[in-house]
């Protein structure tokens, strides 16, 4: 039970991620469209929006990754269960080894 | 148990699917405002992303590659003294015997159209003086445009002023004894036939030939190579520079207190010199009576005085 309620905390803590991520991708979109209209509605010429859209851009995209492909720990997760299983695997080579 | 687990691992919900098309929406965004960016197309580029014009613009854009205008100034007439101010591009003065008035042909360049836009030409008369000068209006990166000037004088001019930056400047062909006022910081400077000449140049080296009274010649790192005509009595020439060497023709009937000073060049002069005071790097005296005055200093370049 305890195990459960660990792994819907978990699921809850990524699903939150996942729609916190889409928040900030649409105000992203709507905000960086709205500034390209007035910058091209106002002066037509240099497309300052650019530079906005580059440098929040680079945050939306930390936050895509954080929310999509670290997932709260997985990918330690992952790793680390890696890690181990080439331990154990070290160890029955060096036990046959010995035998 | 194995397949179900993958299954279950690929099997994407409607917010993953959002979230993921997002995603990637950005990064296309992002690497688009980059590769914009630094291709420097976001200056005239409308929706440069997909290529096209927007909307609500006629056009009239231009993607990449330098621009280039060229175009023959509106010049008041009747100005005796000219004043030429640029900043990054060239200054070229050049006289014509045939000319009535003072003409202004301009060439503007510039990485894109809107920074061409930008450098504008500014004519104006005050009295006898016509000045033209480079301007630009405020903008991040938008200064980036130049502007060289090919200005005609006729006969009659008096004064000549010529300012840049990084520009060369040169006085060609124009009717002996102007006065002219030369100054640039990085590009070199070329004249003859100047009257009085105050010429300065940090970077650049200078040509010259003189006929005034006042001769002052400065640079920094540039050498200065020059003619002097004449120097009537009582006048004054006064010739420095730091790295670059001096080399002097003047003419037979110089008549001055020479005094040549270097700090670890050469010093050396063919003129008849009765000498007052001779070290290693500093030579003093008097060529006739002394009436004018010539002095010139290096800190590490030579000077050389020879007749012409």
């Amino acid at each position: 039970m305890p195990e459960m309620n660990e792994k819907l905390a978990l699921a809850r803590k990524i699903a939150e991620r996942k729609v916190a991520f889409v928040r900030h991708a649409i105000s992203y979109l709507v905000v960086i469209v709205g500034l390209a209209v007035i910058n091209n509605l106002t002066y037509n010429g240099y497309q300052w929006w650019l530079w906005v859209a580059f440098g929040w851009g680079i945050g939306v995209v930390s936050h895509f990754l954080s929310a999509f492909l670290y997932q709260s720990g997985h990918l330690v997760d992952r790793l680390a269960q890696r890690e181990l299983e080439k331990m154990n695997e070290a160890d029955k080579t060096n036990e046959s080894d010995k035998t | 148990m194995k397949r179900t687990r993958r299954m279950n691992r690929t099997r994407l919900s409607p917010i993953d699917i959002l979230g993921i098309t997002l995603g990637v929406i950005v990064i296309l965004i992002v690497i688009g405002s980059v590769v914009t960016i630094a291709r420097g197309r976001m200056f005239d580029a409308r929706w440069s992303f997909v290529g096209r014009h927007a909307p609500w613009n006629g056009g009239g854009f231009s993607f990449g590659g330098p621009v280039r205008e060229e175009r023959d100034e509106q010049v008041p007439s009747g100005a005796t003294e000219i004043e030429v101010r640029n900043v990054a591009g060239s200054i070229e003065i050049s006289g014509s015997a045939g000319a009535a008035a003072i003409a202004v042909h301009s060439v503007k360049t510039a990485p894109f159209k809107a920074a061409l836009d930008n450098v504008r030409v500014d004519i104006q008369k005050e009295g006898n003086r016509l000045i033209v000068a480079e301007k630009h209006d405020p903008g991040f990166l938008m200064r980036t445009g130049t502007v060289s000037f090919r200005v005609v004088v006729p006969r009659g001019m008096k004064v000549i002023d010529a300012h840049s930056v990084s520009g060369s400047i040169t006085v060609r062909g124009v009717e002996q004894g102007i006065d002219q006022n030369l100054s640039t910081i990085s590009g070199g400077i070329a004249t003859d036939m100047a009257g009085n000449l105050h010429a300065s140049s940090t970077s650049g080296s200078i040509h010259f030939s003189s006929s005034g009274s006042t001769l002052n010649v400065r640079s920094v790192s540039g050498s200065i190579d020059g003619v002097i005509e004449s120097l009537g009595t009582g006048g004054s020439a006064h010739l420095g520079t730091v790295s670059g060497s001096v080399t002097l023709d003047a003419f037979a009937g110089l008549d001055a207190t020479v005094s040549l000073h270097s700090l670890s060049g050469r010093v050396s002069c063919s003129l008849p010199l009765t000498v007052s005071e001779q070290k290693n790097n500093r030579l003093n005296g008097k060529i006739g009576k002394g009436s004018a005055n010539l002095d010139v200093g290096t800190v590490s370049g030579s000077i050389s005085i020879s007749k012409m």
